[in-house]
């Protein structure tokens, strides 16, 4: 073998105390200091019926029983007014007020909430449906699929979804809040009742 | 050496600090182990301008540098691993303090695209040479033809007449000229995270001088003489669409079979199809026809053995430069281009690793090292009990209500939860989590939802450490490694960058200390060291790298220890094909290939 090639000293240093290396190392790390805070704010929570394509658990306490909501479109959604008692007399929303309870809903996939105004009447078919549904949903994943033939919705359990929902952090009533933000009838003045009205403001 | 810790030092003051500042460079040619053979040296102190020229016989008479190495003292070198390798092979001890301008250059630009790469070479890959930077900071600079001259002269001689001699000298001199001029224009913002740096440059010296042991009468006398033999038989065994002629792969029936099977298929900017051997292995999760062609081109036949038979030195040792702050999270990325770094092949040819007579080669991996690392940044609690209570992946597993709290793990549902806890730290998309899995998308955003439930103080962090990043235009790994934030830097690469960075950092650290405290590294790779022990101290030699790699992991987390996990022992006289686990990966194809090497198999085959 050449001068050139012989074998490499494979001892490189001489032995040295590791924690006095590190000691002096350890001057050198920069605690990450984070001015920036952010906070996430909860700004949207729908009001509505979950759609036919995903499955639903409603919370067994989170619900505002005997409430009144008047449903109606805006363009192509349908959007729930929720009507305080003292304007539930009022002659333009007595006669299409629909008494429900809202329940706080979660969806399957993607854990998202939404405030389900459940028709408390039985007296259609698909109310019961829905009704039914939402019950059964406070234990079970379910679905909820309108069936045109039957005029009626189908209610299906979900056949595997064997994770328990999580709920949201804010508070029931911050919830309601943000999901009926300008939509709360509770004066004769308000636009929607204005509408109904026939006022051109 | 000192990590330089103490004094503070702004822009241009770093210079007071030290009594003298010597500007070095070596000229060397490689001997038949790859490493170098000093020819001459050259230094100048920057504050006198006193100069030290001196060629090869007047370097072997020294027994150390002819100029001080103290504490009082740096020494400025580019890429100065390849000097410090000169001063192994002059068996002289380490300067104390190294300031590397490669290093600080890097650190300069790190992130900042509207310089690097340059506008005309927007796909070059890597980091600026001497010549690049002097460019960037537009400073004049020799013309690359002089330089690959120079180089050709001293690398294919090992004798010089006196006017290569005198030629070799000037261009020592021009070397530290440059040298000099660049450092004047780098912005050194902080000396002892410089200094770290050049410390860190020493350790890969070192690991760079000792390198990975390898069976080097199987592999070259054995293996890389049947090769193409051994492709052949693997073709003609695997090529099931016939894309193969002889050991050539033929791009066109490739083409064709797409056209054919009415495959999607990813195509250039010019409208080709990718051919690539990634491409094909992405592909094949689409359309698992294509597994077969996807193994065989990744595993055999597009392997280039020659790559790995040139980083084979005399002594059996394979040598491939680490190329250190090669990536933007400032980690190694070992490559030469005729060269290839051993773990960076298939697994099945790691087998060839095989410690020298008396000694053993070791394979020590961090566990989860970078789930433990934004567990410790971030302080979440949860995570952090995960990361303590065994395994991240089953934990998360637990945690998104996959599975009971006291069930036994599951591997199926824990390896299907691991894509998903490593893409949360970067911001996978669930197509990207879906794709991964193989579930639905309807799964990949439910557990998107679980992980962000699961681990919210995470997820507040994750998103505060991107706005601090564009608030501040530039990040930093907890041992000081930036990056320059732009327009232009993607969301994802800010949500990965401490992960990454802070595993750079560990890395880092145990190089430096289990180097300065004598333990033999072989190799750093990613996130695990090969190291080599004698084999009557193999037991505290594990124990102790095990230490420092603990400790490591806990400076950097803040607190939290990366558990450490002995992955392979290797004792001479075996290697490591002789030791790994029937079901470990690649040791089937280890086997069958020795198999066919030794028995004859591939005569018989290659003569069908």
């Amino acid at each position: 073998m050449s001068d050139d090639a012989k074998k490499p000293d494979l001892k490189v240093v001489p032995d040295k105390d590791p924690s006095a290396i590190f000691d002096d190392l350890a001057t050198l790390r920069k605690e990450s200091k984070l001015t920036v805070k952010r906070k996430t704010i909860l700004v949207n929570v729908p009001v509505g019926k979950p759609p036919g394509n995903v499955h639903f658990r409603t919370h067994p306490t989170l619900k505002l029983e005997n409430a009144t909501v008047i449903k109606d479109k805006e363009g192509t959604s349908d959007v729930f007014y929720f009507i305080v008692p003292a304007m539930r007399g009022h002659p333009k929303l007595a006669p299409r007020l629909r008494w429900v309870t809202i329940m706080l809903t979660c969806v399957w996939p993607g854990n998202g909430y939404l405030l389900w105004p459940v028709p408390e009447k039985t007296t259609f078919k698909a109310w019961k449906s829905e009704n039914t549904a939402a019950d059964k949903a406070q234990k079970d994943w379910m679905q909820m699929v309108w069936n045109e033939e039957k005029n009626d919705y189908d209610v299906e359990k979900a056949e595997s979804i064997d994770i328990e929902p999580i709920w949201p952090k804010e508070s029931f009533e911050e919830l309601l809040k943000i999901g009926f933000a300008d939509i709360i009838v509770d004066n004769a003045d308000h636009y929607y009742v204005r509408r109904l009205r026939g006022i051109i403001d | 050496m000192s990590a330089g810790s103490g004094a503070s030092s702004t822009n241009g003051d770093w210079r007071q600090r030290f009594r003298s500042i010597w500007h070095v460079d070596f000229e060397y040619r490689e001997d038949a182990n790859h490493l170098p053979i000093p020819v001459c040296m050259y230094a100048r102190e920057e504050h006198s301008g006193a100069t030290i020229s001196l060629w090869r016989d007047e370097l072997l008479r020294l027994t150390h540098a002819p100029f001080d190495t103290g504490p009082d003292s740096v020494m400025v070198a580019f890429a100065s691993n390849a000097e410090l390798q000169c001063f192994f092979a002059l068996g002289w001890p380490f300067p104390t303090n190294v300031l590397d301008p490669y290093v600080e250059n890097i650190v300069a630009i790190n992130g900042n695209t509207t310089v690097w790469p340059p506008p005309d070479e927007k796909g070059r890959k890597g980091r600026p040479g001497l010549l690049d930077a002097l460019k960037l900071h537009e400073l004049p600079a020799r013309s690359q033809e002089h330089k690959d001259r120079m180089r050709d002269m001293i690398l294919k001689n090992d004798h010089y007449t006196p006017e290569q001699r005198r030629e070799i000298q000037n261009y020592n001199k021009e070397d530290v000229d440059d040298t000099i001029a660049l450092l004047g224009t780098l912005p050194i913002d902080n000396i002892n995270h410089a200094l770290f740096h050049g410390r860190y440059m020493a350790a890969v010296a070192r690991e760079e001088r000792v390198g990975l042991p390898v069976d080097s009468e199987y592999l070259l006398d054995e293996l890389a003489p049947n090769w193409d033999a051994i492709r052949l038989h693997y073709i003609q065994r695997d090529d099931e669409f016939h894309l193969y002629d002889g050991v050539n792969f033929v791009e066109e029936r490739l083409w064709d079979l797409i056209k054919a099977m009415g495959w999607d298929w990813p195509r250039t900017p010019t409208g080709r199809y990718q051919l690539k051997i990634a491409t094909i292995g992405r592909q094949a999760t689409r359309y698992p026809e294509l597994k077969s062609l996807a193994r065989l081109r990744d595993q055999i036949a597009e392997l280039r053995i020659n790559k790995l038979v040139n980083t084979v030195g005399a002594d059996g040792f394979s040598r491939c430069p680490l190329l250190p702050f090669w990536t933007i999270t400032g980690r190694n990325q070992p490559s030469a281009r005729d060269k290839m770094f051993l773990p960076s092949l298939p697994k099945w040819l790691h087998g060839v690793l095989k410690p020298p007579r008396g000694m053993a080669l070791v394979e020590l991996d961090f566990v989860a090292e970078e789930p433990a690392i934004v567990a410790g940044l971030s302080g979440d609690p949860a995570m952090i009990a995960d990361y303590q209570n065994g395994d991240v992946h089953w934990q998360f597993a637990v945690r998104a209500g996959l599975a009971a709290p006291d069930a036994a793990v599951d591997h199926h549902i824990r390896d299907l939860c691991k894509p998903v806890c490593h893409g949360m730290n970067y911001g996978m998309t669930p197509y990207g989590i879906a794709a991964k899995t193989k579930k639905s998308l309807d799964w990949a955003r439910e557990m998107q939802a679980r992980h962000r439930y699961a681990y919210p103080v995470f997820h507040q962090w994750r998103g505060d450490v991107v706005a601090q990043a564009h608030f501040d235009e530039v990040i930093t790994s907890p041992f000081g490694w930036r990056l320059i934030v732009t327009a232009d830097t993607k969301t994802r690469t800010l949500m990965n960058f401490l992960a990454q960075a802070g595993g750079s950092d560990v890395m880092r650290l145990v190089s430096i200390v289990a180097t300065e405290c004598g333990i033999t590294i072989a190799a750093p790779v990613h996130d695990a060291f090969w190291i080599l022990a004698p084999l009557d101290e193999l037991d505290t030699t594990i124990a102790r790298m095990t230490e420092i790699m603990t400790e490591a992991g806990q400076l950097v987390t803040g607190g939290l220890p990366i558990r450490v996990k002995v992955e392979a022992v290797v004792r001479w006289p075996q290697c490591l094909g002789d030791v790994r686990k029937p079901d470990a990966k690649g040791q089937a194809m280890w086997c069958e290939v020795r198999e066919l090497v030794r028995n004859g198999g591939l005569q018989k085959t290659s003569h069908v």
